[in-house]
C-alpha cells in the first residue's frame, strides 16, 4: 500500500511514518515525529492526536495532512 | 562547581530541580533575554551551584527557550557548567535521548537522570537503567523525582562526576560527513573564538537551521557561503541534508533505545478516556467554556475580601502616616502619592495570585496543553495558533503576565502579534472603572427578566475587547507581520495531580517578579503624578475661605443660643463635669455637640473645594483643559480629560483624580462620586454625564492602553521601543474613534 497521510487513517492504527514534509517538518523530528518512526492515530477529528513510544502529539490537520505513513502489519 | 539540568519539555526538571535544591533558589532573567534563569546550591553542598536550563527538544534551536539552553551549554551566555544533568522520561525514552546525544558531543561530562520509572511502570513500560549505561557510555541513574526516590544516588553521582564520554558516537550520512571537515576548517579560521571542541555542532546546526547560519552572515560571510553553495549542491544531487543530524543521531539511539526498554502491557489509557472528553471536537470547547467561567467567577469573587482589606489598611496606612509626621508637601507626596499609588496596584494582586493559581493548576494537571490544543482551530482563523491562548487568557488578570507568557511560542512572529493584542483584553485595572459607570448610569432592570442590564454590559465590555484582540491579530498577521503560515505542533503530557508545594511555590515566585516590576514604575509614576496634579500650588481658595469663615460664625451664634439657656454655668467647663442631671443643661450641652459636628463636617467640605481648586489650577487641570477640544467630539469635558491623563499611568487612577476634582474625597467608586458624577452641569445647565457619556468613556477605556507598566514590560519582551509606541498608538487610535463612533452616533440616533 502506497503511503498515506496521517489524516486518512482511522483511530486506532498502528502506522510507520515514511516521510515528512511543510513547514513544521523540523519541529516534528525534533519531537521524534520522523520517518521511520512507530505511530499510532489516538484521535483523527478536526485535528490529531497521535501516540509516539509513551507521550500524545497533537496535530492540527494540515500539519498531519503533510506526514505519511503505511500501516504497520499487525 | 556548576550543574546544569537539561531535558525536554515536561520530564519533571523543575520538580528534580527542586528536590536537588530544597527550594533554595534564585530567579533571576538570563542576561539580554527575558528567559527565566531558576539557580540554587545543591542541598548540603552549598559550594555545587544548580541550574534549571529551559526545556528543549533538541540544540537545535526554534525558540528564545531553547537558544538559551545551547549558549548556556557552551559557555557563550556565562562559564559552562562542570557537568550536565540530562533530565529523561522514561516512558518516552527515544526522544529524549536526542538532546542527550547532542549534550554528549558537547564534550561535557553527562550525567543521565532516568525520570517518572513510577509513570513508565504504570503504563507497563521497565527500563533497563544499566544497559542504558552501556550503550550510551555515560552513567544513568533511576529516579522519580516527585516522590524524592533515587536523589541521593544522583547528588553521589554529581559530587563525583564522570569524564566526558566520547563524543560523535553516530554517523552521519556519508555525503554529507565528506563536505563537514572543510567547513569546520572555514569557520575555525573565520571564528577563532569558538571552541574547537563545539565547531562541529556549530557546523550542523548552520546547515539545518536558516537563523542560526543567518547569524553567522557578519562574522563568518565566507562559511555562510560555502554553506549556502553546498545546499544548494545537495539540493541538486537529491541529499537529504536538511535532516541529515536528525536521522543520524536517530539511528544510533532509537535501537538502543528499544534494546532497553521492555513493554510489558498495553499502554495505559486514562489519559486518552479524558482525552477523549477534554478534546472533542463539541465537548471539548464546551469543557473549556465551562472551566474558564468558573475559574473567572472564583478569581472575581474570591479576591473581594482580600481586596477590601488591603484598601483598608492602605487607607489606615495613609492615615498613621499622616498622624505622625508633620503636615506639608513632603507628608502629601509620601501619603496620597506613593502610599495611594502603590496601594492601586497592590489591591489587584489578590486577583493576579487567584489568576495564577488556576492557570498553574491547569498547567500542572496537563489541562493547559489541550486548551491550546482545541482552540487552535479558532485561534488559526485569526492567523494566531493554540499556542497564544494561555498568554490570552492570562491577560484577562493582567497584561504584564500574559505579554510574559508568550515567551514560549516557537514563531517569533505569533510572539509578537500576541504581544500586541495581549493589551486588549480586559484586564483587572479596568473593572473598578467599569464598575463605577455602569453602577452610575446605567438602569438596574433586567433584559426578559433573566439578565441584568449591568451584567450584561459588563460582559460586553469584556467582549468587545476580546473580539477587538481577534480583529487586530487578523490584521497584523495580513498588513504588518506578512509571512507563511504558522504550524501548531504540540505535545499532550499525561494528566497528573498537581503538587500544591510546587504550585505555591511558583505563584510566589512569578508574583514576587510582577510586584517588583509593576511596583517599581508605579511607584515613579505616583510621584510624578502626585507633583502634576499637586503643583502649581493654588494657595488661596475664596470659596473654601468663605466656606469655613461661615463655619465659624454658625457655630459661634449656635454656642451663644445655647450658652443664653444657662446663663449661670460656662458650658465650656460643664461639658466636663459629671453633674448632668440638669436637663436644661443637657440640652445646652446637646446642642453645642451638634454645632461642632457641623463644624467639623463644614470643615471637612471646605478642605475638599481647596483640593478642588488646587486640581484645577494644576498642571493636570491644565493639560485637561488643553485636551477638551479635542475631548469634546467624544462628550468628554476638561475634568473627564484630565482623568483621562492621569490615569495614562494606571487606568484605574481616574477614579480618585474624579473624586478630587468632584470634591467627594477618597471615596473609591463609592455612593458619593456616583452622585455627584450625575448632579454635575455643564454652565448652560446640560448634564456632563449622560448614559451615553458613560458609554462613550468605557468603550475608551476596553481600547486605550492605559498602562505604563504594559508598555514598559512589552519594551523588555521585544527589546525595543518599537513597538511598545505602535502598541500605545494603535490603541489609543482605535479608543478615540470607537468612542467618537459610540457618542457621535449615539446623538444622531436621538440618544442622551
Amino acid at each position: 500500500m502506497p503511503p498515506a497521510p496521517l489524516t486518512a487513517f482511522c483511530d486506532g492504527c498502528p502506522l510507520k511514518i515514511c516521510s515528512v514534509h511543510g513547514c513544521a517538518e523540523e519541529r516534528l523530528r525534533d519531537m521524534g515525529l520522523r520517518e521511520g518512526a512507530q505511530v499510532e492515530v489516538i484521535q483523527n477529528s478536526d485535528k490529531l492526536i497521535v501516540r509516539l513510544a509513551g507521550c500524545r502529539i497533537g496535530l492540527r490537520r494540515d500539519v498531519a495532512a503533510e506526514i505519511y505513513a503505511t500501516p504497520m502489519e499487525a | 562547581m556548576r550543574v546544569a539540568l537539561c531535558g525536554n519539555p515536561n520530564v519533571g526538571k523543575t520538580t528534580l530541580f527542586n528536590q536537588l535544591t530544597g527550594l533554595r533558589q534564585r530567579v533571576a532573567n538570563f542576561p539580554g533575554v527575558t528567559v527565566e534563569r531558576k539557580a540554587g546550591t545543591l542541598a548540603g553542598a552549598p559550594h555545587v551551584e544548580v541550574i534549571d536550563l529551559p526545556g528543549t527538544y533538541s540544540l537545535t534551536p526554534r525558540s528564545v527557550d531553547e537558544r538559551i539552553a545551547y549558549e548556556v551549554l557552551v559557555g557563550r551566555l556565562e562559564e559552562e557548567p562542570d557537568v550536565v544533568v540530562c533530565v529523561l522520561d522514561a516512558g518516552n525514552l527515544e526522544r529524549n535521548l536526542y538532546v542527550v546525544t547532542q549534550v554528549i558531543d558537547l564534550g561535557l561530562p553527562v550525567i543521565v537522570a532516568l525520570n517518572m520509572m513510577d509513570v513508565a511502570e504504570e503504563n507497563g513500560l521497565a527500563v533497563d537503567a544499566s544497559a542504558l549505561e552501556k550503550d550510551l557510555g555515560v552513567p544513568v541513574v533511576p529516579i522519580t523525582a516527585s516522590r524524592g526516590e533515587g536523589i541521593d544516588e544522583l547528588k553521589g553521582c554529581i559530587l563525583n562526576p564522570p569524564e566526558p564520554a566520547q563524543v560523535y558516537r553516530w554517523q552521519l550520512m556519508d555525503a554529507v560527513d565528506a563536505k563537514i571537515p572543510a567547513l569546520i576548517k572555514q569557520l575555525a579560521e573565520e571564528a577563532p573564538h569558538v571552541k574547537p571542541m563545539h565547531l562541529r555542532m556549530e557546523v550542523l546546526r548552520a546547515l539545518a537551521e536558516e537563523e542560526t547560519l543567518d547569524a553567522w552572515r557578519l562574522e563568518a560571510p565566507e562559511f555562510v557561503n560555502c554553506i549556502v553553495v553546498l545546499q544548494e549542491e545537495f539540493a541538486k544531487r537529491g541529499v537529504a541534508w536538511r535532516h541529515a543530524e536528525v536521522s543520524g543521531r536517530y539511528a544510533w539511539i532509537g535501537p538502543i533505545a528499544q534494546r532497553v526498554s521492555h513493554r510489558f502491557r498495553g499502554p495505559a489509557t486514562l489519559s486518552d478516556r479524558i482525552d477523549a472528553v477534554f478534546t472533542h471536537r463539541v465537548a471539548g470547547p464546551l469543557c473549556f467554556l465551562l472551566i474558564l467561567v468558573c475559574v473567572f467567577e472564583a478569581v472575581f469573587s474570591w479576591a473581594i475580601p482580600a481586596m477590601d482589606l488591603i484598601e483598608a489598611g492602605v487607607a489606615a496606612l495613609a492615615g498613621g502616616v499622616r498622624s505622625v509626621l508633620p503636615a506639608g508637601w513632603v507628608t502629601d507626596l509620601l501619603t496620597d502619592g506613593i502610599i495611594t499609588g502603590v496601594g492601586n496596584v497592590v489591591v489587584f494582586l489578590p486577583q493576579i495570585l487567584l489568576l495564577f493559581f488556576f492557570l498553574g493548576i491547569m498547567e500542572d494537571s496537563g489541562y493547559m496543553a489541550r486548551s491550546a490544543f482545541i482552540m487552535d482551530r479558532l485561534m488559526k482563523r485569526v492567523g494566531l495558533s493554540g499556542g497564544s491562548v494561555l498568554p490570552l487568557l492570562s491577560s484577562y488578570a493582567c497584561a504584564i503576565p500574559g505579554i510574559m507568557a508568550a515567551r514560549t511560542l516557537d514563531s517569533e512572529r505569533d510572539r509578537l502579534i500576541t504581544i500586541m493584542v495581549a493589551p486588549l483584553m480586559s484586564c483587572s485595572a479596568r473593572l473598578p472603572v467599569y464598575t463605577l459607570f455602569i453602577a452610575a448610569f446605567l438602569p438596574t432592570g433586567k433584559l426578559l427578566g433573566v439578565f441584568g442590564y449591568q451584567g450584561l454590559a459588563m460582559f460586553s465590555m469584556y467582549m468587545m475587547g476580546t473580539i477587538m484582540a481577534f480583529v487586530a491579530a487578523a490584521i497584523l498577521k495580513r498588513v504588518v507581520f506578512k509571512g507563511p503560515e504558522s504550524y501548531f505542533v504540540m505535545e499532550l503530557p499525561p494528566y497528573r495531580r498537581p503538587r500544591l508545594r510546587q504550585l505555591f511555590w511558583r505563584i510566589y515566585q512569578r508574583s514576587r517578579v510582577f510586584a517588583v516590576r509593576a511596583g517599581k514604575i508605579i511607584l515613579g509614576c505616583s510621584i510624578v503624578l502626585w507633583f502634576l496634579a499637586s503643583f502649581p500650588r493654588t494657595e488661596t481658595s475664596p470659596e473654601a475661605t468663605q466656606i469655613e469663615e461661615q463655619a465659624i460664625q454658625e457655630r459661634n451664634r449656635e454656642y451663644a443660643a445655647a450658652q443664653a439657656l444657662t446663663p449661670g454655668t460656662d458650658l465650656a467647663v460643664a461639658a466636663d463635669s459629671v453633674a448632668l442631671t440638669d436637663s436644661t443643661l443637657a440640652h445646652a450641652l446637646d446642642l453645642t455637640a451638634r454645632a461642632d459636628a457641623k463644624y467639623a463636617a463644614a470643615l471637612d467640605s471646605a478642605n475638599i473645594v481647596r483640593q478642588s481648586t488646587q486640581i484645577r489650577g494644576s498642571a493636570i487641570g491644565y493639560l485637561g483643559c488643553i485636551l477638551e477640544p479635542v475631548m469634546q467630539p467624544l462628550g468628554f469635558d476638561w475634568k473627564i480629560s484630565a482623568g483621562l491623563v492621569s490615569a495614562f499611568a494606571a487606568r484605574e487612577v481616574i477614579i480618585s483624580t474624579l473624586g478630587i476634582i468632584y470634591s467627594v474625597g477618597d471615596a473609591e467608586g463609592g455612593v458619593a462620586l456616583r452622585d455627584a458624577l450625575k448632579a454635575d452641569r455643564y454652565p448652560d445647565g446640560r448634564p456632563v454625564f449622560t448614559p451615553l457619556v458613560a458609554m462613550s468613556l468605557l468603550v475608551f477605556f476596553v481600547f486605550a492602553l492605559q498602562c505604563m507598566s504594559t508598555l514598559a514590560i512589552a519594551r523588555r519582551e521585544t527589546n525595543t521601543w518599537r513597538w511598545p509606541i505602535v502598541m500605545w498608538f494603535y490603541m489609543t487610535a482605535l479608543a478615540y474613534l470607537a468612542s467618537l463612533l459610540v457618542y457621535q452616533g449615539g446623538q444622531l440616533l436621538g440618544l442622551s
